[in-house]
């Protein structure tokens, strides 16, 4: 009984720790597929690799987080995706962002300004 | 005198030369005797004291034999369980060092950001991951040990209670003819 208890236990932990790993790294900055979790994918924009920027750690298949990531798809309606939060920590220098209404993707504030009169 | 005594002597050689039948056995006999043997009633087995007369024991060298099997397979069942225990233990180990608490105690050392592209980082994701695979390998193989184990214990009981409940027949010549040693341990 107590043995049957102790392994439950341990693949109970096991699969707790594997989880909650997966929590803390998700939205954690990165370079290589390496720094996230097997079941994440390093979603880095080609902007952002250019920019020497890191990428964001999210779910397989995602890409990248719309409208917080530069190079991103994004929605000027929709205030979750309208660029102006990044997806990575604030502790991390990234650079300020706006959507294109155009090309409906985020780009460099600068660039945005000096495209327009 | 010398007579009589070649007479017996014949006597117990034609009684040497008869055939030893089993009850129920039938003997060919040269001159037509068959159909009287056929008429003859066919006697059944009494055993002494209402017995069965069954096999008592069987072999004991055939028993020995399984007796050892049955203690190597225990062993082995049991270095199996410690294998896996041992493995089991090392998947705690691997799991406490790619615990979350040592990648929040990273992301502190580092400004409250993890570091990019950091082997550090890199062997604690690595650490988690592998402790999953080795903890729950080692969990199966415990498991499959202690079964092993209490299956072959059980047996190896059994046998053991059946051998100490065996009888034991043995006969050896003395100096004034034979000595018939019979013994039931139980």
């Amino acid at each position: 009984m107590r043995r049957t208890r102790f392994i439950h236990t341990a693949l109970v932990s096991a699969a707790l720790a594997g989880c909650s790993l997966a929590d803390e790294l998700d939205g954690e900055p990165c370079a290589v597929e390496e720094d996230c979790w097997h079941t994440q994918e390093c979603g880095r924009t080609a902007e952002e690799e250019q920019l020497a920027l890191p990428g964001v750690c999210v779910s397989k298949g995602t890409g990248c987080v719309p409208g917080r990531q530069l190079g991103c798809a994004c929605d000027p309606l929709d205030y979750d995706r309208d660029c102006l939060m990044a997806a990575l920590p604030v502790a991390i220098d990234y650079p300020a962002m706006i959507c294109d209404e155009v090309r409906r993707v985020c780009v460099l504030e600068s660039d945005e300004s000096g495209v327009q009169p | 005198m010398s007579r009589q005594r070649s007479r017996a002597r014949r006597a117990l050689a034609a009684a040497a030369v008869l055939p030893l039948l089993l009850p129920g056995e039938v003997a060919a006999q040269p001159g037509g005797d068959a159909e009287l043997a056929a008429e003859a009633p066919v006697l059944e087995w009494t055993h002494e004291g209402g017995g069965t007369g069954g096999r008592t024991g069987g072999d004991p060298h055939a028993m020995n034999k399984k007796i050892r099997r049955a203690g190597a397979t225990t062993i082995a069942g049991a270095s199996l369980a410690i294998a896996g225990g041992v493995t089991a233990i090392a998947g705690g180990v691997l799991g406490y060092l790619g615990s979350p608490g040592r990648l929040k105690q990273l992301k502190q050392d580092n400004d409250y950001v993890l570091p990019v592209d950091d082997p550090k980082r890199q062997q604690i994701i690595a650490n988690a991951r592998m402790a999953t695979f080795v903890l729950a390998s080692g969990v199966s193989v415990l498991v499959v040990g202690v079964i092993i184990t209490a299956v072959a214990r059980s047996r190896l009981k059994k046998l053991r209670e059946q051998r100490r409940t065996s009888m034991a027949f043995g006969a050896a010549p003395t100096r004034g003819g034979a000595a018939l040693h019979w013994e039931v341990r139980f």
